[in-house]
């Protein structure tokens, strides 16, 4: 079973991190899940679920048991894609627990320069728990990474009037619902961690800083 | 007509054309927080008329004309006219309420003032729904600080997306609002409604609208009445018949 590392790289954390890393931990089990460069406060005011997984202060290059030879950042610059069998070769992935923009500003680059070897999940950015998620599809079920069922830019509907986009890819799941006129359509639909929709419905009542 | 159009040579319409963008460029970041929304050019043989559509005229007139005196020094240094030779204009827009660029700087002055993106994009959906447009479409996008980056988009009424009718009917504006992480881009689309008079719309309907005229009255017919058809009111015009007969 491989085991995965995120290096906390957000200044504090944030909503959106602890939805994302919950997520990670309900698809990889507690034990296989490892958090790194995590300040104190950020301990601090992790809720207890996330706390059950191996929580670091160290970054990762100092945890403790972990052999920088056996990790494998996912990095999305890398020139190799991800293949089943990085499962047998490597026995830590790293991620980097970012907040992206869009078009992505690169910050993966702090972990590249720590030197671990890379590979790519892909042309288009993800967010942090789908990129587990596919890792984990790819090394744990070898599956070839382009036989993961993707959805590019999804579209997420609060009502007739408002709409967000997220310009990210997510894994696709394809569900039979039933439409108002009685008849079965399949959908499909990305997998965003629980959660996500009341919070995506959040942001917009932010007003921006500064 | 195409002997005045040859006079002018591509030389002078190229300048003509860098002329106005950089005039454009200059009075949309100057006169951005009082409505700018677009300039007019007009070239006499004395001097050159600049006309400036602004929502907040009274600011660009400054006390007393004061700032449109400034502002038409500046051009006439900048370009090099001569003195008296550009004359500058402040004409207020009507119904800002159907013009984008007015509504892509209220939304980016609405969020640098603090209020939230939901609030700022429905209050201006909603203006512009009332000054009377078919619909209305405001994009916010980018990263704001503790989420990832998307588009938040807020919307009303009707929108076409391709063909001709998007150039007639839509006005588009893009606007960017500089955070200390990055920049946020806002875009605004707002679909007029047609209307004959031209003013507030385009003159024609949108080509796939029918419109079925009621039926006429009819006259109650109590006897048989036999009407020829065959005699046109006009007199040349009765000729043709008695042609058509033979």
């Amino acid at each position: 079973m491989a085991k995965f590392v995120v290096d906390h790289m957000e200044d504090g954390m944030h909503e959106w991190c602890v939805l994302e890393y919950k997520h990670m931990i309900s698809v990889v089990g507690k034990e296989n899940m490892h958090f790194s460069s995590l300040s104190d406060a950020c301990l601090a005011s992790m809720p207890e679920e996330l706390k059950e997984a191996y929580c670091h202060k160290e970054n990762v290059l100092n945890l403790p048991g972990v052999d920088p030879k056996d990790v494998c950042l996912l990095d999305p610059s890398a020139t190799e894609p991800l293949k089943p069998e990085d499962g047998d070769t490597f026995k830590y992935f790293l991620f980097g627990g970012i907040l992206g923009d869009d078009p992505p500003r690169d910050r993966t680059k702090e972990l590249r320069k720590l030197g671990f070897a890379n590979r790519h999940l892909g042309p288009v950015q993800m967010s942090t728990d789908t990129a587990v998620n596919v890792t984990k599809h790819v090394v744990d079920n070898k599956v070839p990474l382009d036989q993961v069922p993707y959805i590019d830019g999804p579209e997420v509907f609060f009502s007739k009037h408002e709409s967000v986009n997220m310009p990210f890819r997510y894994i696709a799941e394809t569900k039979e619902i039933i439409t108002k006129s009685g008849e079965k359509k399949s959908i499909r639909k990305p997998i965003m961690p629980p959660g996500m929709l009341e919070l995506l419905k959040k942001d917009s009542e932010q007003s921006l800083d500064f | 007509m195409a002997a005045a159009a040859a006079q002018i040579s591509k030389k002078r319409k190229v300048a003509d054309g860098v002329f106005y963008a950089e005039l454009n460029e200059f009075l949309t970041r100057e006169l951005a927080e009082d409505g700018y929304a677009g300039v007019e050019v007009r070239n006499t043989p004395s001097r050159t008329e600049i006309i400036i559509r602004a929502t907040h005229t009274q600011n660009v007139l400054g006390e007393k004309g004061r700032r449109i005196r400034e502002l038409t020094t500046l051009v006439q240094k900048r370009f090099r006219f001569a003195e008296s030779a550009v004359e500058l204009y402040a004409e207020r827009v009507q119904n800002r309420g159907l013009c984008a660029i007015a509504q892509a700087e209220s939304v980016k002055y609405k969020l640098l003032n603090g209020l939230a993106v939901r609030r700022a994009c429905y209050g201006v959906v909603r203006f512009v729904m009332e000054s009377g447009a078919k619909g209305c479409e405001v994009v916010v996008s980018g990263k704001l600080r503790a989420a990832r980056a998307k588009a938040m988009k807020f919307g009303d009424g009707f929108m076409i997306h391709s063909g001709q009718p998007t150039r007639d009917f839509i006005t588009t504006a893009v606007r960017h609002v500089l955070l200390r992480q990055g920049v946020l881009g806002i875009k605004v689309k707002i679909m007029l409604d047609h209307d004959p008079s031209g003013r507030q719309g385009p003159k024609n309907p949108l080509p796939d609208i029918i419109t079925i005229l009621e039926p006429k009255d009819e006259a109650y017919i109590s006897e048989p009445v036999s009407q020829d058809f065959g005699r046109p009111a006009a007199e040349p015009v009765a000729a043709a018949p008695e042609v058509e007969a033979q």
